[in-house]
């Protein structure tokens, strides 16, 4: 088999999209300090199929945050 | 050293001749949270981070953001370049087109000019990279209101993929400051 990573590796058919902001917390670093602003670390989940990450800005569906334009 | 490849990061398709709208998009072309600051941004705090892994990143994004500014450039142009020019004058296009005929030129939607005083480079890791996380937050906002904006379906798609890729900058400028914060904890306290 290909020693590189398959970008259809297997996912939840049943939400292949989910919404990152639902997902669980992310490693914080053990010690947080007053006066610093923390990100936490992307975990390496799954990937997009390619075609469809050129599409969508990115690889990780953990980093998808498209933008939901209002109607008015 | 560069290497330029001869295309598009993300493919370009302009749907209409809209000089309105171009004269809206060239924000990012030239303007204080556009592609050309953030790209100068970056490419300039390189030489003073402290840790491989910030100098790469910031070198990844800052070519990137060139390659964001190539595709900007690219927009206002395919926007007016079959505008007739009996039909300028009177378009929020024809003040940029008194000076520049259809060429894309630095500067915001307002008009005025590109300056280095959007940026900084303060020699301190930290400030920087604070600074860069949030050129990436107005950078998004920008766009947001460019796509409210935008009445052109692919310059919406194009401005719906460079807005998703200011998310993914913050998150690797995010990831590279606790890189920073910790190592300028070790060099403090060793």
């Amino acid at each position: 088999m290909q020693a590189i990573p398959n970008p259809n590796a297997p996912m939840n058919m049943a939400n292949p999209y989910p919404n990152p902001m639902a997902m669980p917390m992310y490693n914080m670093p053990p010690e947080i300090q007053l006066a610093r602003a923390y990100v936490p670390d992307q975990p390496y989940e799954r990937l997009f199929p390619l075609n469809e990450a050129l599409k969508k800005g990115t690889l990780f569906p953990n980093l998808y945050q498209p933008y939901m334009q209002k109607r008015n | 050293m560069w290497i330029y490849e001869k295309k598009l990061e993300y493919p370009v398709k302009v749907s209409s001749c809209n000089p309105t709208l171009a004269s809206l998009i060239i924000e990012q072309f030239g303007g204080a949270d556009g592609e050309l600051a953030a790209a100068l941004r970056y490419l300039t705090q390189v030489w003073t981070m402290p840790i491989p892994q910030a100098k790469a990143i910031l070198t990844d994004i800052g070519t990137e953001e060139l390659a964001h500014w190539e595709m900007i450039g690219t927009m206002v142009y395919q926007l007016v370049k079959d505008l007739p020019e009996s039909k300028i004058a009177g378009t929020p296009f024809a003040a940029h087109y008194a000076n520049h005929g259809k060429s894309p030129f630095p500067h915001n939607a307002a008009g005025a000019p590109f300056t280095a005083t959007y940026f900084n480079s303060k020699g301190d890791p930290i400030a920087n990279i604070y600074e860069n996380m949030a050129a990436e937050q107005k950078a998004r906002a920008t766009y947001e209101h460019l796509i409210r904006l935008s009445d052109d379906p692919g310059v919406t798609d194009a401005l719906r993929f460079l807005r998703e890729r200011e998310i993914v900058h913050f998150q690797r400028f995010g990831e590279t400051a606790r890189l920073l914060q910790e190592y300028m904890d070790s060099k403090r306290y060793y």
